[in-house]
């Protein structure tokens, strides 16, 4: 019994030694600031945590078309809109869901916008990149910039602020070698969305009517990913569940993409100029439908802070 | 999908553990197939039906010598005729063996080959999207058993169970080693429970993997890549440094990955071939060979060099050739075939094949020079153990080993002789710092003394493995967490590291 119990204890001892020293290399990886490599992918789409309470009127939702085509800063500097674009690679609805439920922790926005792109993306359980249970795997590259408070610091998300916004600017122009109408045969059949993400798509927009929240879908130039397929799809849903829908490939007289210029790899993501563009539309028609509630909030004392947003983003990002 | 297979082996392992532990001796070996069947249709589901194939065909095959053999009584028979009616089974067994190698080597062929060899394609798309997991591993390893028992070896296996999982034993279907049937089904069949020392055993040879593969070979591919991508501004030593940091990157990833099948494997008490030892200690290229894929070297030797030097159409070629010609032209012709066969088994293309007859002719060098060398020494009374000599020999082997792996690592034959022209000109200034970071190179360094430390206890005959399993549990546990923490930490893979595809995971 008693050489029983010391190889228990010994167990026990190894096992909580283990988990200790585990946990405490996830927390000295962990990036503690944006900047930090892996700080991106830690705070992206996050950095809503880190704003003041209730002071976001727009919630950006989506993948990574969000985090490269929506600039909060130009919709600050043009329109006074406060916004934050939570856009995650490839991430899918069920993590978007979540991001909602996280935001309405602090935030009370006066519009969701949710980007459709992800709507088609594969659904299931996605790495957790925030789970300090996996940050061991994925911050460990880390290990050569160490600095002394990495070893003493928590990693906290309210306190590191996204001058960015959750935008990830890019600079790069890559024409994007697609047909003018790459969107296809405009009767296109409807490329069904598939269930698992139906479902959340449901629950996301169900969860914004709770709140009273408007809610508006976007579709972001991605003359990659995108086809009337799919657009027919989402203008069906739309029209089902009563929710605004803009499809910014489909050429009007207020906006057309540039292939040439607009993209950084070939159709997939938008560059700096790019999202400039698409900004100021999706502002506009911000402007225009949604005037009721929302407030130019440019010269305003308690947003002073967006005034450096934007400088932020003319001195590093501005073409 | 680079790391894919390591994290399949993992999940496998663990599902397959709990579940061989708990089921009864007698079907142990049940659990084990199951898993390997659902390992390979779980990578591409159409390759269980070529695995079915090549398992149904080898049992069948194997059961019909057996029965040729048994159905034919020799007893009572005159000595002319018991000689005929031998013939008779030989002839019967080579009809039942020929049958079987064109089915077999037929879909290796058509599914890996065919579209290197053609512009134009037969095999369906979807089929070109995922080679069957291990299909070369566990052909050859199949024609073995079957050529083995052609041979009288053993007898057939009569449980098809058990013949499945020799073919299709997961954790060796991705980089190997090759198994003979004789000494792997002796530690499959014992069907052992999990024991504690063969779990930690286990656990330590996998971390040793996965050691040379993230700390070593993933760290060592940064410099080669960069070397190899931009041959043309380089030349002289920098080549030689790229050729290298490949060799080095390959022996980590392969023996690495091999450590990982063979740790696995242990858990249940299998035991894998061994398919390393020292190469790079080598004194010739013959030696090099029989220390580096020392179960590919054997599987040609045994079922290539032997068969060719022994064939009925080389004795009579031979036989009116004086004794020391016909010697030379058996060997000639073995050799060519085997390393003809090992450059194609490598991958179908010119380099490739090219890569096998550099071995050739450096063999044939070898057997021609090898006498008129050791006469020279002999008369020059320098002995053969001599360190110096013994250091010379190691570094003529490994410089002929560095250019065969420049050429293997070239994407093709045309960059390998741009490379060969450029160790004479004049290229462009190499920063090491410029291609990997000082920290990474630091752990590189360090990671290399580590494995060099290993490879000198090696010689020293001071057994890693029992020392390690005379640890007390408690010890290996923390151990062995330490380990794994190092590499976790410290391993390049992940962010900001481009993960490279295990090389000899295509084979």
């Amino acid at each position: 019994m008693n050489k029983r119990m010391k190889r228990l204890s010994l167990f026990l001892l190894c096992a909580v030694l283990s988990l200790g020293v585990y946990l405490y290399i996830g927390m000295v990886v962990t990036p503690k600031n944006i900047k930090d490599s892996g700080g991106q992918l830690y705070y992206r789409g996050m950095g809503f945590l880190a704003e003041p309470e209730n002071s976001l009127d727009v919630m950006v939702y989506g993948n990574s078309d969000v985090y490269s085509g929506f600039s909060p800063a130009v919709l600050f500097d043009k329109f006074g809109f406060t916004a934050y674009g939570s856009g995650r690679p490839k991430q899918n609805m069920n993590n978007v869901n979540k991001l909602l439920q996280q935001t309405l922790r602090k935030q009370q926005p006066k519009l969701a916008v949710l980007e459709t792109d992800c709507f088609y993306s594969k659904s299931g359980v996605q790495m957790d990149t925030s789970n300090i249970l996996f940050a061991p795997f994925v911050y460990h590259s880390r290990w050569k910039e160490l600095k002394t408070r990495d070893f003493h610091d928590f990693p906290s998300r309210t306190e590191t602020v996204d001058l960015n916004k959750g935008y990830i600017p890019s600079k790069i122009v890559c024409e994007a070698k697609y047909k003018k109408n790459y969107m296809g045969n405009p009767n296109a059949k409807p490329k069904a969305i598939p269930k698992e993400n139906e479902k959340h798509i449901r629950s996301f927009i169900e969860k914004c009517k709770q709140e009273n929240i408007p809610l508006l879908l976007v579709e972001l130039p991605s003359p990659s990913s995108w086809n009337y397929a799919k657009h027919n799809a989402v203008k069906e849903l739309a029209k089902q569940y009563d929710v605004e829908f803009i499809d910014m490939n489909i050429p009007t007289d207020e906006f057309c993409v540039d292939l040439k210029k607009d993209f950084r790899d070939n159709g997939n993501h938008m560059n700096t100029f790019g999202a400039a563009k698409s900004t100021e539309y999706i502002g506009q028609y911000i402007k225009d439908k949604y005037s009721h509630c929302m407030i130019d909030k440019r010269g305003k004392k308690d947003y002073e802070a967006w005034d450096d947003v934007v400088d932020y983003y003319n001195r590093h990002t501005k073409l | 999908m680079p790391y894919a297979m390591l994290a399949l082996f993992g999940v496998f392992a663990a599902v397959s553990i709990p579940a061989y532990a708990i089921t009864t001796a007698k079907y142990r070996h049940v659990v084990l197939l199951l898993v390997s069947l659902f390992c390979i249709g779980y990578y591409s589901p159409y390759g269980l039906f070529f695995l079915a194939i090549t398992v149904l065909t080898t049992y069948a095959a194997g059961i019909i010598m057996d029965e040729i053999t048994k159905r034919t009584d020799l007893k009572g028979l005159e000595k002319q005729l018991r000689k005929q009616k031998r013939q008779e089974i030989k002839r019967k067994k080579k009809w039942v063996v020929f049958g079987y190698v064109v089915l077999n080597i037929g879909i290796l062929f058509v599914l890996k080959y065919f579209n290197m060899f053609f512009s134009f394609d037969i095999v369906p798309a979807a089929m070109k999207v995922v080679l069957p997991l291990g299909l070369s591993y566990y052909t050859l390893q199949s024609l073995s058993y079957v050529i083995d028992v052609f041979r009288g070896k053993y007898e057939a296996e009569r449980d098809l169970f058990k013949l499945g999982l020799f073919i299709s034993f997961f954790p060796q279907l991705h980089e190997g080693p090759f198994g003979r049937y004789d000494l792997l089904m002796s530690s499959m069949c014992k069907n052992e429970q999990i024991k504690k020392e063969n779990v930690f055993n286990g656990i330590g040879r996998v971390l040793w993997g996965l050691f040379k593969i993230f700390m070593i070979s993933n760290r060592a591919c940064m410099i080669s890549d960069a070397i190899f991508s931009e041959y043309t501004r380089y030349s002289g030593w920098v080549i030689f440094v790229g050729g290298i940091a490949f060799t080095i990157q390959l022996y980590a990833e392969f023996s690495g990955y091999i450590d990982v099948a063979a740790g696995v494997s242990k858990v249940f008490g299998i035991e894998l071939t061994r398919n390393f030892d020292l190469p790079f200690l080598a004194r010739d290229v013959a030696q090099f060979w029989r220390k580096w894929h020392i179960s590919l070297g054997s599987w040609f030797r045994d079922y290539i060099f032997y068969p060719v030097s022994t064939a009925k159409w080389l004795r009579k070629l031979t036989k009116k050739m004086n004794m020391a010609f016909a010697d030379f032209t058996t060997i000639t012709i073995s050799l060519l075939a085997v390393w003809f066969l090992t450059g194609l088994w490598h991958g179908a293309s010119i380099k490739y094949v090219c890569y096998g007859l550099y071995y050739f002719i450096l063999m044939m060098v070898l057997n021609t020079c090898g006498p008129l060398c050791n006469k020279l020494l002999v008369k020059l009374k320098i002995d053969r153990e001599n360190k110096v000599l013994i250091v010379l020999q190691m570094l003529k082997t490994q410089f002929f080993v560095l250019i065969g792996m420049i050429m293997f690592r070239a994407s093709d034959f045309k960059m390998f002789l741009q490379m060969l022209v450029n160790l004479f000109n004049k290229g462009e200034r190499f920063s090491l710092i410029k291609v990997i970071e000082t920290p990474e190179l630091i752990v590189l360094g360090l990671s290399l003394v580590v494995l060099l430390l290993s490879a000198v206890m090696k010689m020293k005959k001071i057994e890693i493995e029992v020392m390690f399993d005379q640890l007390e549990t408690y010890q290996k546990y923390l151990l062995c967490f330490a380990a794994a923490c190092v590499i976790l930490i410290f391993g390049a893979y992940g962010l900001e590291y481009l993960p490279p595809d295990p090389i000899y995971g295509g084979f």
